[in-house]
């Protein structure tokens, strides 16, 4: 039929229509012949008269096509559905103690991990992570009835055994303890795996492991390494404050353990509440203190406060210690030994400076002895490092410079909120083989981003004044000049990073070249100690150049010194700190402690891409490859995570620019009123 | 259930028994010599009871005491999941910027009542001691007094200034009270005498030196001229 109205087709006026009729009268019109009239001109079958035909082809039409497309959208969603049904996806918890976080993944691979402390902007928030979990749902785009696995990531009962037996113990010093404890332990968290099920609708077994495991497979899954010895120290998971353990595959193994009370974290605690910062917060002050001092209170703290043995092992005199029974770390025996602690607003002593200094020294030690027992143990030639005290970037640093392991890798989040993340892999792997790679953590860009639109609506509801770069190059170049115009620029650009460094995508970046940038951004910007030092994040392929490297450094977990020939060796002797603070050390005198080190970034092209190139373009400008790099907040803040707490922060110290995806805003022309309604907003929250 | 109610229980049972059995077991303490601290538990359940894991006998017996309070477990108010009021820090930037945005609309709002019944009015800024660079020793010592008293981190002084700064472009930019205000900041500057008592209270010399501004300003005004026609 179809051969026949081919040459009809191509004659004009009343033939074509002869052709219509001709179909018409088929008994039965098939399929070929539909087609047919499909392929006639427009102008062609309009003239056709028979309206009831007419009809009754675009009623045939009509219902092929939605048969079709009812058909492919049937499809469709069977395969999302068994897609989903087949997909393993596992929700990984922390919550109820230090810096709640959740975490998803899907087979293995990482989809989304975030702390609670983020959205709720109170920092290392320790309640129940519900926004987290909304967000790794989303981002994931299941609901919770397409988990096949919730996991906590500590043993609720064996930390329940770990309280009574240390209280009961210390009795009656640790009564008052004893009772809030108990109190809070028996109304609320004893059955914490099945209040949390029941709170999330979950119907199946809440899965738990213990504290130390979640730290090592969030060390050694997401890791580059087939095998690898584990390292992971911390204030205390359950029993459990240190540990050494081996993964191959997909298995991890504990080989050695120290348990409560002997704590490095407790340790360190100590020293920073002595010296008057915040316990379980302020631990990296003591950090960034201790270049400052002279390690002359080492045989001190090692006759008096702890036993070091040669394996790394170690025991705490609890004589000087009071967390085993009470609020604070520190008691009136340890004052006794080194004199009054200081208050908080009191400034920073000698004393101070010299303590830092020594049980820097002492960490240094044990963490170098026990990578030293790990090495043997295990005959791995790679180590990976958790824990909340793996945080300690200068010991990670002294690791690292004696070439014990040939490779060491640390979580960006070593801390309580990678936990959720470790004990979400170790549901996967414990009945999942383990290919290297599909863990990989990246830049630990995990958390939530917006779009342009996004932004610009928030721009637009609070009045901002903005210009809009859409050409990247454009927009890098804009970056440079107003870096090398010695300009603070916060930037804010894609996912959020998952642990507690900003790390190119929430940061404050500046030019390192410039004398004055470490002061000015601690007092006019970050509102902290002028002491504190700053990061540089660097471009991988021109670490040689300006550092004494012995590891890649993509989550700033080392620190290294600078090259000697990029040092200025006219440095004044003085024992004032804000003497030493102002003098220029270095051609990058930003980034330079006081002992010539810097707690390096390494940028690589495959996992930072946006950031490399904004360095890169500033490189290509100044011969300079790197950048200051510090976390988007100010003091006491979480880093910010939405467009409006970054518009917050930028309004409210002297930061210069703010650079929102492609939008870039600047502090003047803008009214006073918009920056008031941004600060309304947070006010209603409180 | 009341949480007071398990407070007092819990107190009486530690106090009567957990207490002297502690304290017998610290007498018979023994201590070895070591040559590592490092430990390998096994970790393993010894029982579970009422749902609750069991790692060792000694745990079981501490807890003992505490078995009736799990039957009432359920009944006590659950707080874990209840959503906490956000901690924000308040830099001098983000607390002025907050009070000049409530100060403006409040003026916007006084602005159209006085508008609504044709009246006039003026908004005077207060003379402030931080706005003076030639400060008197009595001046200076306020100021230091002020100044060691810390708000968030923040001098007094810093919020203060940085207030007066918000709110003096808040009202520039804005159309409609950009002339009915009047900046009385820093009208002492050039008069020797002490005129401050406190970083914003003045003494009789400045009050007169005020009154006689706000005066000339009230003279000068519709109000008067329309009350003497």
């Amino acid at each position: 039929m179809a051969q026949e109205a081919v040459p009809i087709m191509n004659n004009a006026g009343g033939k074509v229509e002869r052709a219509f009729i001709e179909i018409s009268r088929e008994p039965i019109i098939p399929l070929k012949k539909t087609l047919t009239v499909a392929r006639l001109k427009p102008n062609a079958w309009l003239k056709v008269n028979n309206h009831k035909l007419r009809l009754f082809i675009l009623s045939l039409t009509s219902f092929f096509i939605t048969y079709i497309y009812s058909s492919w959208l049937v499809v469709e969603y069977n395969e999302v559905k068994q897609y989903k049904e087949k997909s393993n996806y596992i929700l990984g918890i922390s919550a109820f103690y230090h810096d709640s976080s959740a975490a998803i993944i899907k087979d293995g691979k990482i989809i989304a991990a975030v702390q609670e402390e983020r959205f709720s902007r109170t920092k290392f928030d320790s309640s129940y992570p519900k926004q987290s979990i909304d967000y790794c749902l989303q981002e994931a785009k299941i609901n919770i009835s397409d988990l096949s696995n919730i996991v906590y990531f500590e043993n609720t009962h064996l930390k329940f055994d770990r309280i009574l037996k240390t209280y009961f113990k210390f009795l009656p010093k640790s009564f008052s303890q004893f009772v809030k404890a108990l109190e809070l332990w028996l109304s609320e968290k004893i059955y914490i795996e099945k209040k949390i099920s029941e709170h999330l609708g979950w119907n199946k077994k809440l899965i738990s492991y213990n504290h130390h495991q979640s730290h090592a497979a969030s060390a050694f899954y997401p890791s580059p390494f087939k095998e690898s010895a584990i390292l992971t120290l911390d204030g205390v998971g359950e029993w459990t404050c240190t540990s050494i353990g081996f993964g191959k595959d997909n298995k991890i193994e504990s080989i050695k353990e120290i348990d409560y009370p002997n704590s490095l974290g407790m340790i360190y605690s100590a020293f920073t509440e002595f010296s008057g910062f915040k316990v379980n917060e302020d631990e990296y002050k003591l950090m960034g203190l201790s270049p400052y001092g002279n390690p002359k209170y080492v045989n001190k703290i090692k006759e008096n406060l702890i036993t070091i043995f040669n394996d790394g092992s170690y025991e705490l005199n609890l004589k000087y210690f009071s967390f085993q029974y009470g609020v604070t770390t520190i008691n009136k025996n340890f004052e006794e030994l080194f004199g009054v602690k200081r208050k908080q607003h009191e400034d920073i002593r000698k004393l101070d400076e010299d303590l830092a200094a020594s049980i820097q020294d002492i960490f240094n030690e044990i963490f170098i002895k026990l990578a030293k027992t790990a090495k043997k143990l295990t005959r791995s030639k790679n180590l990976v490092i958790a824990g909340g005290v793996g945080l300690n970037c200068v010991a990670n640093g002294k690791i690292a410079k004696q070439r014990i392991f040939e490779n060491i890798w640390v979580q960006a989040a070593p801390g309580d909120a990678g936990c959720s993340l470790g004990c979400a892999l170790l549901a996967y792997y414990s009945n999942n083989h383990r290919q290297v790679g599909i863990s990989d953590q990246k830049s630990s860009l995990l958390g939530p981003q917006y779009t342009n639109n996004e932004i610009k609506n928030i721009l637009e509801n609070y009045s901002i004044q903005y210009s809009q770069i859409n050409n990247e190059k454009d927009l890098l170049n804009c970056i440079s000049d107003y870096l090398i115009d010695n300009k603070i620029i916060g930037l804010f650009q894609g996912r959020m990073e998952f642990g507690p460094r900003a790390l190119g995508a929430r940061s404050i970046i500046g030019d390192p070249r410039s004398k004055q940038m470490q002061t000015n951004m601690n007092l006019k910007i970050k509102y902290r100690e002028s002491f504190r030092p700053f990061a540089p994040a660097i471009l991988e392929e021109c670490l040689d150049e300006y550092f004494d490297i012995f590891e890649k450094s993509p989550f700033m977990s080392f620190v290294f010194k600078i090259k000697d020939n990029k040092r200025f060796n006219e440095v004044i002797n003085t024992n004032s700190l804000i003497d030493r603070l102002h003098q220029s050390r270095s051609v990058v005198p930003a980034i330079t402690h006081v002992d010539y080190s810097a707690r390096i970034q390494t940028v690589s092209k495959e996992n930072n891409p946006l950031f490399y190139r904004i360095i890169e373009n500033f490189y290509k400008k100044t011969n300079c490859p790197m950048v200051i790099n510090t976390s988007f907040n100010v003091m006491g803040e979480p880093i910010v995570c939405k467009p409006i707490d970054s518009l917050r922060c930028f309004f409210s110290n002297e930061m210069d620019i703010l650079v929102l995806n492609n939008f870039v805003i600047t502090k003047s022309n803008q009214k006073i009123e918009s920056i008031g309604k941004i600060t309304e907003r947070y006010e209603q929250l409180k | 259930m009341k949480l007071y109610i398990l407070n007092v229980y819990l107190r009486i049972i530690l106090f009567v028994i957990h207490t002297p059995i502690s304290l017998l077991f610290r007498f018979y303490k023994i201590n070895f010599r070591k040559k590592s601290n490092f430990t390998k538990k096994k970790n393993k359940i010894v029982f579970t009871c009422f749902g609750l894991d069991f790692y060792s006998f000694s745990s079981f017996f501490i807890f003992i005491f505490f078995f009736p309070i799990l039957f009432f477990n359920s009944r006590f108010e659950s707080k874990i999941f209840c959503s906490k009021k956000i901690k924000i820090s308040e830099t001098p930037k983000q607390v002025s910027s907050l009070i000049t945005y409530r100060i403006l609309n409040h003026l916007r709002l006084i602005n159209k009542i006085a508008m609504n019944n044709h009246a006039e009015y003026h908004f005077l800024l207060q003379p402030l001691l931080f706005n003076y660079n030639k400060l008197s020793n009595l001046d200076k010592k306020i100021i230091s007094n002020v100044s060691k008293k810390k708000f968030n981190g923040f001098n007094y002084q810093d919020y203060c200034k940085e207030f007066y700064k918000n709110l003096l472009l808040g009202l520039k930019q804005d159309e409609e009270l950009a002339n009915h205000y009047e900046d009385f900041s820093n009208i002492f500057e050039g008069i020797s005498d002490q005129r401050f008592i406190d970083p914003v209270h003045f003494g009789n010399i400045g009050q007169n030196e005020c009154a006689k501004l706000i005066g000339n300003k009230i003279m000068k005004s519709d109000l008067i001229k329309r009350q003497s026609l």
